[in-house]
């Protein structure tokens, strides 16, 4: 049957009931008339469903009925015959409902006698012989009866002959047993909720013998255990489904109310429903039934473009408004996704500042998705024009305060031109769940395991998941950053040293539509909790949501997501949003590190190529004559200056690892990590920029990596690559040592040096890989006889000589060493070329 | 009115009989981090989680330091269950309602607002917890944090 019709039934017959218990009191004290008042909105209630279901014989008679008790109302005298023939149309409306529900219909025929008796006792009073000959019968209970059997009669007499109506009047009363009374029952959510209060002590129970008879022997007693327990889990999932209801009887008003949306606005729209049969909680069905209303006329009005608009945008005439209900990680998620226009961000910024929300500089600095968050502020509407549908800014508000009354969250993602994506998550707050139970700085917490996407190894460092930018913990989750913290430190729990346990794990926990990452020491257990409100002595601590007491006896805390999101100062309309789920509607986007430096436009680089961020003391930067230096991981790294830190103290310093080279860029500031597709808007390189963009609204400039790369290579930063090759220096010249060696080493090789045969043979010992060999002709080293073991050692490499000026033909030595090129002792660029090009010929 | 006179060091209070639910000895606390200093945690009795409050530390403001095997007075207020650490409970006495006297003006105002009233019990006076101010953590904390 029909849910509405079900329904309907189930409530109509309740309001019969308590309409004819309180017409009797009113009969016995006619001077009561709250009694009246209240029949009569019983019966106008059946009235007004009846008609909106469209069973019309059924509101016709509650129709009259109305009437005649809106007299009585209204002062007029209640009169025997008058109470009669009300509690003869209620026992015809109850005929009704009993043959509507056999038949899922309105029975055939009409009700005319009854309209017809109360219609003439209307017009002429009692007393009048129509209305007589019917009442004066019904006012015992045995003629009650009666009277229920003519009414029966009446109906059918257009149908049946003589003979069938007592067949009929018995199938209406076997049909009785089986009516809906059984079928459903109302019971109170209270009811329900104390029933589910009792679930939850009797796992707590359970988990209690379970812990107490783990070390036992007695298998008796563990399967009498085993089987309480799965009686337990069938319970508790019982009594969870009574209170669950399928999303579908919030979809069901949907596609009414688009076509009344669709005439109203004069656009075409279509509405796809997609799982309906998800199922929710009763009472959270009844609180995002006013949100989805409010989202649907917003896409409808704002959202969706006129047909000629979107024909002229390349789009089908007709709109799509999408509503998909699914669970997620223990939540309940319902997605509104429209293929209209988009929220157009600049109005957002423009109204916002307008409306006193937020200060322009405030706004310059925000994210889009911060920015359309606006539209959640009370009284906030980017209509141009107020129309009946929307517009008045009251709306989304709403959606978001009843969604927040749940502890749900609401999330807003837009396109320009392409449409907009509103998701609303509610969890699904059940009083026992499964939790993860951690264990920090020796105290044991638990997590709700809704929340936990899923939990890694914390490792430390630049190729690690776990990283620090600007001393604040960050957690690299393949490609997915986000921000992270150290539980103890958040917690302010003494007796700890920030970073001192270097191994530990990562819990990931999604805190509305951002991630935060949480250290702890270890994952020590899974189990089932029941959640129980905080002590009102520490409800106003917001990082925690409750308490449980464990099997062992043992009170732990439970953690909030969203209050250590808070916390974390990444709360709503935070800047650290890093968006998980990937957006179909969004364009392939790059993550970007924006900072700031000298200029007032941020900059951007891809964080694909950065390798660390790193927080450098200002006396810890040093400047050499080819600039500034600092050591990173046991060498020193060229930086670039990029800004002029403002902090005497220490400075953030972007260490971009390109082509092998790394080098550091020295900023002011380290702002965000932003996501979004990169649009050269102004291209045309101009030293270090490739071209401003529009990330997220705001504009920034993209810096080249590559002109950058120049300019460090350009200052003679070795390229990690070439760090492998060997130089062997043969010179008996100090000076040569000093003056050539480091500019061989600028250039990325490993430099070995002897000065004389003693040295040589020492290093030839070793045996190490030489793969270029100098040697100086103009200052041999002493003792040539020795070069032979030399000879030995090098192989093969290639020996090229260093002259004082030019030299055109290789020199042959007495001995097997061949000289295979000759440079300028002194001219760098020929000798790096020599050196190069020697490689690549052994190669 | 019954009273319990409960201790702490030589202070002696009443508390009123018809307010607890149990004396009992402290198994465990689990600290709450960040919790104001007068709770000492939470602490299991018989499937309920109470919050620990030390009487000592709502007296003389210091950080309540509650060890295993702490005596501890489990009552209930407006719904709530707390377990009031004291260090000594004394015998039980009868309170005439009659013989109340406000607070002496020089006792301090926060320990004042503690004390529902002094008493005359026999030749001894006796004052007598104000069970719903001393419960009010979250009140007590955030008048702290304004002055």
């Amino acid at each position: 049957m029909d849910e509405l019709l079900r329904d309907f039934l189930t409530e109509s017959n309740e309001h019969l009931a308590a309409a004819e218990s309180l017409l009797v009191q009113f009969e016995r004290t006619p001077a009561e008339s709250s009694l009246i008042a209240s029949i009569f909105r019983l019966v106008h209630t059946i009235k007004g469903t009846s008609s909106f279901i469209g069973l019309e014989r059924l509101q016709s008679v509650a129709h009259v009925a109305e009437t005649l008790l809106g007299r009585m109302r209204d002062g007029e005298q209640p009169t025997q015959e008058g109470v009669s023939l009300v509690l003869a149309s209620i026992d015809h409306i109850r005929d009704l409902l009993q043959d509507i529900e056999a038949a899922e219909a309105e029975p055939p025929g009409d009700s005319s006698a009854i309209i017809a008796a109360i219609d003439d006792y209307l017009a002429n009073g009692p007393g009048s012989t129509a209305s007589a000959a019917r009442p004066e019968a019904a006012i015992g209970g045995g003629a009650v009866h009666d009277q229920q059997t003519q009414a029966v009669d009446a109906r059918e007499q257009p149908q049946h002959s003589a003979g069938q109506p007592a067949g009929k009047a018995v199938d209406a009363q076997k049909a009785k047993p089986a009516s809906n009374a059984s079928e459903t029952i109302r019971v109170t959510v209270s009811t329900i909720e104390s029933i589910m209060q009792l679930v939850s002590e009797l796992v707590l129970a359970r988990n209690q013998l379970i812990e107490l008879t783990r070390h036992g022997e007695n298998e008796g007693l563990k399967i009498a255990l085993q089987r309480l327990s799965s009686l337990t889990s069938d319970l508790q999932g019982a009594v969870m489904r009574a209170r669950m209801q399928p999303v579908s009887r919030l979809f069901a008003n949907l596609p009414r109310l688009v076509r009344e949306l669709s005439l109203d606005l004069n656009k075409k729209i279509e509405i796809v429903m997609e799982g309906g049969d998800t199922e929710l909680d009763r009472q959270l069905i009844e609180v995002i039934r006013d949100p989805l209303t409010h989202i649907i006329r917003n896409c409808a009005d704002h959202g969706l473009e006129r047909p000629d608009e979107r024909v002229a945008a390349g789009k089908p005439p007709q709109g799509e408004i999408r509503a998909r209900a699914f669970q997620e990680a223990g939540q309940f998620v319902i997605e509104i996704v429209d293929d209209g226009r988009g929220i157009d961000v600049e109005r957002v910024k423009a109204k916002a500042i307008a409306a006193n929300l937020a200060r322009e500089q405030d706004i310059a600095q925000m994210t889009e998705e911060e920015i359309c968050r606006f539209i959640f502020e009370p009284g906030f509407s980017t209509a141009s024009a107020v129309t009946s549908v929307s517009g008045r800014g009251v709306g989304m508000d709403v959606v978001r305060s009843n969604i927040e009354s749940v502890r749900g969250t609401v999330s807003l993602g837009t396109s320009r031109g392409h449409g907009t994506r509103l998701t609303m998550r509610i969890p699904l707050t059940l009083a026992i769940a499964p939790a993860l139970i951690v264990e920090v700085a020796g105290q044991r917490f638990a997590l709700p395991q809704h929340s936990v996407a899923e939990v890694v190894e914390a490792r430390r460092g630049a190729d690690g998941t776990v990283k620090s930018v600007q001393g604040k913990l960050m957690v690299d989750l393949r490609g997915d950053v986000m921000p992270a913290a150290e539980l103890p430190s958040l917690l302010g729990m003494d007796k700890f040293e920030s970073g001192a346990n270097a191994s530990g794990v990562v819990v990931v926990m999604q805190a509305s539509a951002s991630s935060v990452g949480l250290l702890v020491d270890a994952v020590v257990d899974v189990q089932e909790i029941v959640v129980k409100p905080l002590s009102r002595s520490l409800a106003h601590l917001d990082v925690f949501s409750g308490q449980t007491i464990l099997g062992d006896g043992s009170v732990l805390l439970i953690l909030d997501p969203s209050g250590i999101a808070r916390k974390l100062g990444i709360g709503a309309g935070s800047r650290m949003t890093v968006q998980r789920d990937k957006d179909e509607i969004r364009e392939a986007t790059t993550r970007l590190i924006k900072f700031r430096a000298a200029d007032s436009v941020d900059k951007v680089l891809p964080t694909s190529i950065i390798a660390r961020i790193e927080q450098v003391e200002m006396r810890d930067l040093k400047c050499s004559a080819l600039g500034m230096v600092m050591s990173y991981q046991d060498r020193l790294i060229p930086v670039i200056e990029l800004g002029a830190p403002v902090s005497t103290s220490a400075a953030p310093v972007i260490v971009v690892s390109v082509e092998g080279t790394e080098f550091g860029l020295l900023v002011d500031q380290i702002v965000d990590i932003v996501e979004d597709a990169v649009e050269i808007d102004v291209a045309g390189a101009h030293g270090r920029t490739i071209g401003a963009c529009r990330i997220k609204g705001e504009v920034v400039d993209l810096l080249d990596p590559l002109e950058l790369l120049e300019q460090v290579r350009a200052g003679g930063a070795r390229s990690k690559s070439d760090v492998s090759k060997n130089v062997l220096l043969l010179t008996g010249d100090a000076r040569s040592i000093d003056l050539i060696g480091p500019f061989i080493k600028a250039a990325g090789y490993r430099v070995t040096t002897a000065q004389s045969a003693d040295a040589a043979r020492t290093l030839a010992a070793s045996r190490s890989k030489v793969d270029v060999v100098l040697m100086d002709l103009d200052a041999p080293i002493s003792d040539v006889t020795g070069l032979s073991g030399i000879v030995d050692w090098v192989g093969g490499a290639p020996v090229i000589g260093l002259t004082q000026g030019d030299r055109d033909v290789p020199v042959t030595t007495g001995d097997s060493l061949r000289i295979s090129a000759t440079s300028r002792r002194y001219d760098r660029h020929q000798l790096l070329e020599a050196i190069s090009n020697s490689i690549v010929v052994a190669a | 009115m019954s009273c319990f006179s409960v201790y702490v060091g030589e202070l002696m209070f009443g508390l009123p009989v018809a307010d607890t639910q149990s004396i009992f000895r402290i198994d465990n606390v689990t600290p709450v981090p960040l919790s104001p200093a007068q709770v000492a945690g939470l602490t299991n009795l018989r499937g309920r989680a109470l919050a620990v409050i030390s009487l000592k530390s709502k007296f003389d403001g210091t950080a309540a330091n509650v060890t295993p095997g702490a005596l501890a007075i489990g009552l209930q207020v407006a719904g709530e269950d707390y377990a009031l650490v004291v260090d000594r409970v004394g015998e039980v006495m009868t309170v005439d309602l009659s013989q109340r006297m406000p607070v002496p003006s020089h006792i301090d105002v926060h320990q004042a607002r503690l004390t529902e009233g002094l008493y005359k019990v026999g030749d001894d006076l006796l004052s007598v917890l104000n069970v719903r101010e001393l419960f009010d953590v979250a009140n007590a904390q955030s008048e702290r944090n304004v002055s």
